[in-house]
């Protein structure tokens, strides 16, 4: 964009700068999560552990049942994944590619509650929940995560670009609405379902306040809940809650390694439409 | 599999079936029966039972699960409501006359809105700043882009738990750093006004990947020529950047401005890992908008008041967002 | 056939005195815990009940306190609490009222009411109409806690005796270093986590003022303020606070590490807690010699009071083996374990606790209170969470605020409002008596 020489030396300064600010907690952490106890108070502090120990890994795992609760974490997302990708591409298809009357008022109810975040209506959720005495279930943790507004609106935007005559020919061919959302729409949107299913993934493993609020017994405790909670024990020893944050982000960190391109290129086509 | 047919000729195809269609149509119009049929043949072509079937469960979820709680919230903030007690009576507006006085939900919101506006416009200034500066070494921005996204994918929890044991005041390496060049060590989470600062700190490093990247987008997208144009008209880069980079961002510029202000204005879980008060390292009770929302709901079991106070929360969102939107528009 | 039927009905009698096996009984109970240290001795409760229950799963999951208070709150009324209720005094009625415990067989109750075995301001917790609800199990009382290297380096004899001294030997306890920032606390004050820290403030309180901030009210379930009555001694124990954390005489900082952690470390040469604190630092701190005393008079002589209650859940299936396992709990073995891993102080005086304390002589502080100290119990409140997380702000807050040094008037005016808050809280939960 631009050429000038003393804009790229700042680029190459300023971005690296910046993207060393942005890495090297990480490594911070990883480090403490592998030091001794000692080790971790020491003054000035040591940047490597002289003695790593993978001590703190074992209790966190073993004592903490962290396993657990990365399972349950898995669990949710998945499910949540599956369920907002199934909702999302239908009712995109059908906002996208068929006129029916109330299409505009429909969609326009649906969009207006994208701005409106969670937390503003959770008292109502957690009621619903604890009418049906379903508290402290896989199913109540997933419930207000098997729709998402914005998912609804990107896969219309991802299908609008689908051409209609695909769709006219396979009717014409005798084939019914329904083989054609699954043969014709779901298999060339793959890449913004990905793009998709990456975020709504991410976005149920890292849901907070809605775990915090219907669990109550910590066999169901998220990966999240379980880091937060543990780190607000009496007693803190930086050395495990390392540790467990190490464990709570290689799951993301995996998914992000091998789906960058998917989830770069979902940024980039929800990006273009303010 | 999807019939093999060249573009031309399924129009071609097409336009066939529909011309068939109208010549079939003309000859039954006036007959009720045929209007009739007209009707059900309409249907069959837009596919009406289609979308009644598939978008039918999925808006039914809608409402469920959004449109009924949000206004269900609204409706609970006129009672006095405790999940376990029977005696729910309609109070009216008292919840709302009550939270007038609510010194610490004022505090929360005094917070909350100064947190949201340095977060806001620190981390779109330094993430526009830096997509700019990234598109002139374009060869290697995506791996800087890359870098920057790690935190973005990194759960709120984990990163603010990185960032305690970083701000720690006795062990921490910030104060490692300012002791090493000779200045004071900071109470990073215990002093109540360099609090808010930490905050801010740990939710820009957060998100400004994002933003970074979804910036890239748009100034990829901005046409060479436009800029070359300029350039050859002797425009300096600062001026470029101006009157041509900018305003062809306008649009994506109110996108991520509204975006964050939602994002930042409703921050809960960086405040919760990084105040909760282990005994034995204390931290400022840094309060904000939902945290307050929770520890009147879940805590204490004020669900009525807490509903009010989610009502005062959705007012401020649509309030900031309408606010962005009519400050853009009118910018044209 | 009715003669086969007594026969069964008779084995079975006998077989539970004779301790054999139950096989009949199947199913399973569940246990939540709001003090995860008490986890062994359950434990061991369960290896026994395993034996005369061993078809019946026991099922123990611990919480930290104020989460287990609030699934508590919600899980129980939806008939979905666990069998056995460990409840807090101040919660216990809340249970009671809500109807949620189940009667208590006769010879657990004629224990509780038994001035031998439980002491009466104990059982006063869980009886209603001469009728127990629920065995009074432990109890957490405070003491001063003073690291003894520490009080020798300074030259000091030995623990303050007096409310007055504690401040002057904070003074004295205290460290700086070159720049005149602390190093060590010479007292570790509670200056976070409102809820709490009303509690801690409290241990000062009452030794001045003779009475709680708050204690119960006229009729049973309401609470007295009694700050405005005490205004001189409550704004006599915030300057305190507020003059040794600014100024000349601070002696503690909110940037240094406090309360048990701070002391295990060093970083702290006395504090004010419950008994528990004992085995914690022999476990965390085992180089800290420490000695612990009761917590220093002034006008008046008072321990806090923590206590623990078990009752068994209404809607439990297995009411019988619930209280079975209660039984159990209150053997020699498993109160020994109470007291020595978690230091919570059991509370059945029929017990002999002659051989921890021969290991841990420091507990006999706690197992045996001089005889003029008054026992204090907070009093039960419906709103407990909510007035006490309001008013530690409004205390807590007071604390940071610098101006307040040698400010008695501000500092009479902070306490009002600690005052006021409380009572608006009560008041608009029915439950304010004055």
């Amino acid at each position: 964009m631009f050429r000038e020489r003393p804009i790229v030396l700042t680029a190459y300064v300023v971005c690296t700068i910046m993207a060393l600010l942005a890495v090297t907690p990480f490594f911070w952490v990883l480090m403490t999560a592998l030091k001794s106890n000692p080790e971790i108070n020491a003054w000035p502090p040591h940047v490597f552990p002289i003695q790593p120990t993978l001590e703190h890994f074992h209790r966190i795992l073993g004592e903490e049942n962290f396993l657990r609760y990365i399972l349950n974490s898995l669990i949710i997302a998945l499910s949540s994944m599956t369920a907002i990708l199934f909702t999302s591409s239908l009712a995109g298809f059908i906002f996208a590619k068929y006129k029916f009357p109330g299409r505009g008022v429909l969609f326009a109810i649906i969009l207006a509650t994208a701005i409106i975040p969670l937390e503003v209506y959770i008292i109502p959720l957690y009621l619903m929940v604890f009418g049906v005495k379903m508290m402290n279930s896989y199913l109540s943790l997933v419930f207000p995560f098997v729709i998402m507004t914005f998912g609804v609106f990107f896969m219309r935007q991802v299908i609008m670009s689908i051409p209609d005559e695909l769709l006219e020919a396979a009717r014409i061919d005798g084939a019914n609405e329904f083989w054609i959302y699954v043969r014709v729409v779901l298999a060339l949107s793959k890449s913004g379902l990905m793009a998709l299913g990456v975020f709504a993934f991410s976005e149920a493993w890292a849901n907070f306040i809605w775990p915090l609020v219907v669990v109550t017994t910590k066999d169901m405790y998220t990966t999240e809940l379980g880091l937060a909670t543990y780190q607000r024990q009496f007693y803190i020893e930086y050395g495990p809650i390392s540790a467990g944050a190490v464990i709570s982000i290689m799951p993301m960190l995996i998914v992000f390694a091998l789906l960058r391109r998917h989830i770069m290129k979902g940024i980039a086509t929800s990006g273009l439409r303010g | 599999m999807i019939p093999k047919k060249h573009v031309p000729d399924l129009i071609r195809d097409g336009n066939r079936f529909s011309d068939k269609i109208m010549r079939e149509q003309e000859s039954v119009r006036g007959n009720l029966a045929a209007r009739f049929q007209e009707f059900r043949d309409s249907i069959k072509r837009d596919h009406l039972l289609w979308v009644l079937i598939a978008l039918g469960p999925v808006f039914a979820l809608f409402c469920i699960i959004r449109v009924y709680p949000i206004l269900e919230t609204i409706r609970l903030s006129f009672y006095r409501y405790h999940p376990t007690q029977r005696n729910r009576p309609f109070i009216g507006f008292d919840n709302y006359w009550r939270l007038l006085e609510d010194e610490a939900f004022r505090t929360a919101l005094i917070n909350t809105l100064q947190f949201c506006v340095m977060a806001v416009i620190i981390t779109l200034v330094l993430a526009f700043a830096i997509a700019v500066l990234l598109r002139s070494i374009e060869k290697v921005a995506p791996v800087y882009e890359l870098l920057l996204y790690i935190p973005v994918v990194t759960p709120w929890v984990p990163a603010s738990v990185i960032w305690k044991w970083i701000f720690d005041p006795v062990h921490g390496i910030l104060n490692y750093g300012l002791t090493s060049v000779g200045l004071p060590k900071l109470a990073w989470l215990q002093d109540e006004h360099v609090i808010l600062y930490a905050i801010v700190l740990v939710s820009v490093w957060k998100m400004l990947g994002y933003f970074v990247v979804v910036y890239g987008v748009g100034l990829r997208n901005i046409p060479d020529e436009l800029l070359e144009a300029s350039e050859l008209d002797g425009a300096t880069p600062w001026q470029r950047l101006i009157y041509v980079v900018i305003p062809m961002m306008k649009p994506i510029i109110l996108f991520t401005v509204i975006i964050a202000t939602i994002i930042f204005f409703n921050v809960f879980a960086p405040v919760y890992v990084l105040t909760a008060s282990a005994q034995g390292a204390p931290a400022y009770d840094f309060k904000v908008v939902i945290g307050e929302i929770y520890q009147n709901a879940f805590v204490f079991y004020r669900m009525g008041y807490a509903g009010a106070q989610s009502v005062v929360l959705l007012l401020f969102v649509l309030t900031l967002v309408f606010i962005q939107f009519t400050l853009f528009r009118e910018k044209r | 056939m009715v003669r086969r039927f007594i026969l069964a009905a008779a084995c079975l009698l006998l077989s539970i005195q004779l301790g054999i096996a139950d096989e009949k009984t199947k199913g399973k109970i569940s246990i939540w815990l709001g003090y995860p240290e008490t986890l062994d001795a359950f434990k061991l409760g369960q290896t026994e009940f395993k034996k005369k229950y061993p078809n019946v799963d026991v099922e123990i999951l611990t919480f930290e306190l104020r989460e287990f208070e609030a699934k508590l709150a919600v899980s129980v009324p939806a008939g979905s609490g666990p069998d056995i209720l460990a409840l807090h005094d101040f919660i216990f009625p809340r249970y009671y009222e809500g109807g949620s415990l189940a009667d208590m067989p006769a010879d657990l109750a004629q224990a509780v009411n038994n001035k031998a075995i439980i002491d009466t301001p104990f059982r006063d917790i869980v009886t209603r109409e001469g009728k127990p609800w629920g065995l009074p199990w432990w109890s957490g009382r405070n003491g001063l806690f003073y690291n003894l290297d520490h009080l020798q380096a300074a030259g000091l004899s030995g623990p303050p005796k007096s409310y007055t001294e504690v401040w002057q030997y904070a003074e004295k306890l205290t460290q700086k270093n070159e720049k005149g920032e602390l190093t060590r606390a010479g007292i570790s004050l509670r200056l976070t986590g409102p809820s709490g820290g009303t509690q801690k403030f409290g241990y000062f309180y009452y030794q001045l003022a003779g009475v709680q901030m708050f204690e119960p009210g006229k009729k049973p379930g309401t609470v007295q303020v009694t700050i405005a009555k005490n205004i001189d001694a409550a704004a006599r124990v915030l300057l305190d606070h507020v003059e040794h954390l600014h100024g000349a005489k601070k002696s503690d900082d909110w940037a240094l590490k406090h309360d048990a952690q701070g002391f295990a470390s060093g970083a702290a040469s006395m504090f004010m807690r419950e008994s528990w604190v004992i085995p914690f630092v022999k476990k965390n701190g085992p180089d800290v010699k420490f000695g612990v005393v009761p917590v220093p008079r002034d006008k008046a002589f008072g321990a806090f009071n923590a206590v623990e209650v078990l009752s068994v859940n209404k809607d439990s299936k297995l009411k019988d083996a619930a209280w079975d396992f209660i039984r159990i709990l209150q053997d020699q073995a498993i109160v020994n374990n109470v007291l020595e891993s978690s230091g919570w102080v059991p509370l059945r005086r029929d017990r002999d606790y002659g051989s921890v304390l021969a290991k841990e002589p420091r507990f006999a502080q706690m197992t045996s209170p001089p005889s003029d100290q008054v026992q204090y119990i907070e009093a039960p409140n419906v709103a407990y969470e909510e007035m006490t997380t309001r008013v530690g702000e409004v205390i807590q807050a007071g604390f940071r605020d610098a101006s307040l040094v040698g400010n008695m008037d501000g500092a009479k005016r902070v306490m009002m409002r600690a005052h006021d808050t409380a009572v608006k809280i009560l008041k608009d939960n029915g439950n304010y008596s004055d």
